[in-house]
Parts: structure tokens; sequence; C-alpha cells
């Protein structure tokens, strides 16, 4: 199990500082609910999307659009049939299935649904969770959440392991011939098992400083090249698609 | 003092949060009748809200099935996850610390997890990912038969891990 959408590369997006990246994504969401028109909504889902072809390569990208498919389909089927006003788009007899603007509508939700959630897949596959991590930092995350997440994303990998090895000892307990696993004698020796490690972990914590001055200076990230003009990009590029194409 | 209990607050909350994310992405229950699954995440999230209380399963609740969802690819969903299942937490905690540990409550547990899960999923995907009301109603029997499930076999949990390690609840906080 892998708590980290990391997809290794060396794209100009893999480059781009953790802090400018947030401060984009974060502009981006904000501007993609802020566009009315609909080739403007249209580049939004569109741009994110290319550069995650990009940055992680056609397969990932169009996986990522893959998932997305079931509520896109979902919205084209139900919006039309509530919106009602507009120029009728089809008809049968008298009454009026799909008009312009019901379809407009369902154009713009799936185009924002499809922009959010493909700039948001561009910053976890092109950044690893502990630099996020420390990109929140930056902005002035506190350290205790800084160090619950990062033992969060660390854990995740392990008691994930921990799962699969005390699933498969128990599957070997079933009658000759069953398949799977017990589920509740699984679990319950996952958790007692996962549970009797908090102790032992807060005890690690306080070995390696926690509490302690300038503890917390571990998790700072430091100078990087260019930082001020990719903040400026990060900033500005959006602004700029904003007013090109309201 | 003070920093060993926050050493230990901050243990418990992230071991219980990576517990939910297990959960959330490595128990799947197949559903033969809509070709899908069922998560056991809501099981997690009962049994970490009765367990360890309120506010641990609050912030584990909503973490853990957050970072399930950024990890399986559905990160658009990851600020609903928190919400809904945050409060379903918060709320099954709630009763376990004030009410009584008989049926009656645990019937009570079992439909505000349901509650919250269904009924919180409705309103986000409608009011924050701007979903039509028919379109994220699609989604709402699935998630009471997967709430559900989950408030039951988390709290059957409860009982069963409760017997295995009675130390338990001297983390409760």
């Amino acid at each position: 199990m892998n708590a980290d959408s990391y997809i290794h590369g060396n794209s100009f997006y893999h480059r781009f500082d953790v802090r400018p990246k947030l401060l984009f994504t974060l502009l981006y969401i904000i501007i993609a609910f802020m566009i009315s028109s609909w080739y403007g909504l249209l580049l939004a889902a569109a741009l994110p999307v290319l550069v995650l072809m990009h940055a992680a390569g056609a397969r990932e990208a169009l996986s990522s659009i893959r998932r997305l498919l079931p509520v896109v389909i979902l919205l084209y089927l139900f919006m039309p049939l509530q919106s009602r006003d507009g120029i009728p788009l089809l008809s049968i007899g008298s009454a009026v299935i799909v008009t312009e603007e019901g379809f407009l509508t369902a154009f713009r939700i799936s185009m924002r649904f499809i922009a959010l959630s493909s700039v948001l897949m561009l910053l976890i596959a092109t950044t690893r969770s502990g630099t996020i991590i420390a990109g929140l930092r930056f902005y002035r995350l506190p350290y205790n959440a800084s160090l619950l997440l990062s033992i969060l994303l660390r854990f995740i990998p392990y008691l994930g392991a921990l799962f699969s090895q005390i699933r498969d000892s128990m599957s070997l307990r079933l009658q000759e011939g069953k398949r799977g696993f017990p589920i509740m004698p699984s679990v319950t020796a996952f958790i007692v098992a996962a549970v009797r490690m908090i102790p032992d972990t807060a005890s690690a914590l306080e070995e390696r400083g926690f509490g302690r001055p300038g503890a917390s200076d571990a998790m700072r990230l430091g100078n990087a090249p260019h930082l001020f003009t990719q903040f400026v990009f990060g900033a500005i590029l959006p602004l700029i698609f904003m007013i090109a194409v309201r | 003092m003070t920093g060993r209990k926050t050493a230990l607050h901050i243990s418990l909350i992230a071991v219980s949060a990576a517990i939910v994310a297990v959960f959330t992405i490595a128990i799947r229950i197949p559903v033969p009748a809509t070709s899908g699954y069922i998560s056991l995440c809501d099981a997690a999230v009962v049994f970490i809200a009765s367990a360890f209380g309120p506010f641990t399963g609050f912030i584990a609740g909503g973490l853990g099935t957050a970072a399930a969802d950024l990890a399986g690819g559905y990160p658009q969903f990851a600020l609903l996850s928190f919400i809904a299942h945050g409060l379903e937490a918060l709320v099954v905690g709630l009763i376990a610390k004030y009410g009584s540990n008989g049926l009656l409550m645990r019937i009570i547990s079992a439909i505000a997890a349901i509650a919250m899960v269904a009924g919180g999923y409705l309103l986000l995907e409608v009011l924050i990912l701007r979903l039509t009301f028919p379109v994220a109603a699609v989604e709402v029997p699935m998630n009471m038969l997967q709430s559900g499930a989950g408030a039951v076999i988390g709290l059957a949990l409860c009982s069963a891990v409760r017997k295995a390690y009675r130390n338990i609840d001297s983390l409760r906080w």
C-alpha cells in the first residue's frame, strides 16, 4: 500500500517549487469557479489534464480522467432534464426533453469538476507528500499538525503491510477449499497490533526531541533557485488566464 | 508532562487515522448485486470514535478518509470525506461518551452514523462540488448501506478489541 501518489519525473511542473505550486493550485481552483464562458471552462479543464499528460504520462492522465467519468456521465444524464428554459435542442412531440440552457449548465458543472480534480491530481502526482507538508508548513500550518501528517503518511504503508500479513495468516485457518479471509478476527488482530504501537510512537517522538526548542526547524524548506520568480508566475498565470477567458 | 501528553495525543491521532485509511483502501467487501463494493472505513471511524472519544474520532476519521481519497486518486472528494466522516465520528463519539453502553445507544449511534454520512455527502456534493441534487442523490442508498454495515461492525469491533487489549481505555481523552 502506498500513501503517496507521486509519479517520478523531471517535467517543469516537477521542478516547480512546492510553495508557489500550492498557491497556483489554490488560485486555479478559485478561478475555475469564477469563469463562466464555455470556452474558458473548456480550457480550464483541458489545461491541467495536458500538463498532467506531459508530467506524468498519457496513461496516468487518462486513468485519472476515467475515474471522473461516472460522475460526468450522471451529470449529462440528469442535468438537462432538470433545466427546461431556453432554446429546445431535443423534443418528443410537444414535450421538450433537452434545452440549450440545460446542456450548457451540465457542461459548466462537468468542466469545473474536471478542472478541480485534475489540478489537485497534478499537485499530488508531481510532488512528494512530505514536500507538500513542508510547503503547508511554509503557509503557517502548525508544527504539531505537520508532525501528525508526516507520521500518518509513514504509518499508512506500514499498517497496510501489517494488515496483509495478518489477513494472509488468518486465511490459512479457513477450511480447505474456502477462499477469502475471516473478516472479524483479522481486523480485531490488526487493530490490537496497531493500537499497541501508540505508546511506543509517543516515546519515540520524545526521544527524538519533541517539545524541545528547535525541534520544529527540521520541517522547514530551504531557499529554492528563482523562488520569487516562481511565486510571481504561480500567482500571475492564473490571473492572466482568468482575464483572458472570462 | 504536557510534552509527553501532546506526544501521546499526536501518536494516537496519527495511528488512528492510519487505521481508518487502511480500512478504506485495503478492506473492501464485494457487493455482487451492484457489482460494486463496500469499504470498511465507517467501521474504523465508529470504532475509533467509540474507543478514543469524539475529538480523536473527528480528526482521525476525517484525516484517514481524506488521505485514502488522495492516495486512491479521488482528491476532489478529500474535503468532503474529511467533513462527512469527521462529523460522523464526532456524533458517534459524543453518544458513546455521554450515553449508556446499552443496545438502544448502539442503535442510535448506528442511525447517527448513517445520517451523517449519507446526508453529509449529499449536502456537501451539492454545496461544494456543485453537483445537482439528483446526481448526488444517486449515491445515497450505497452510502447508507456502507455506513450502516460499518457502524454495526465498528461497534462489534469496539467490544472485541476491549476484550483483547484492556489498556485501550487508558488512551482515551
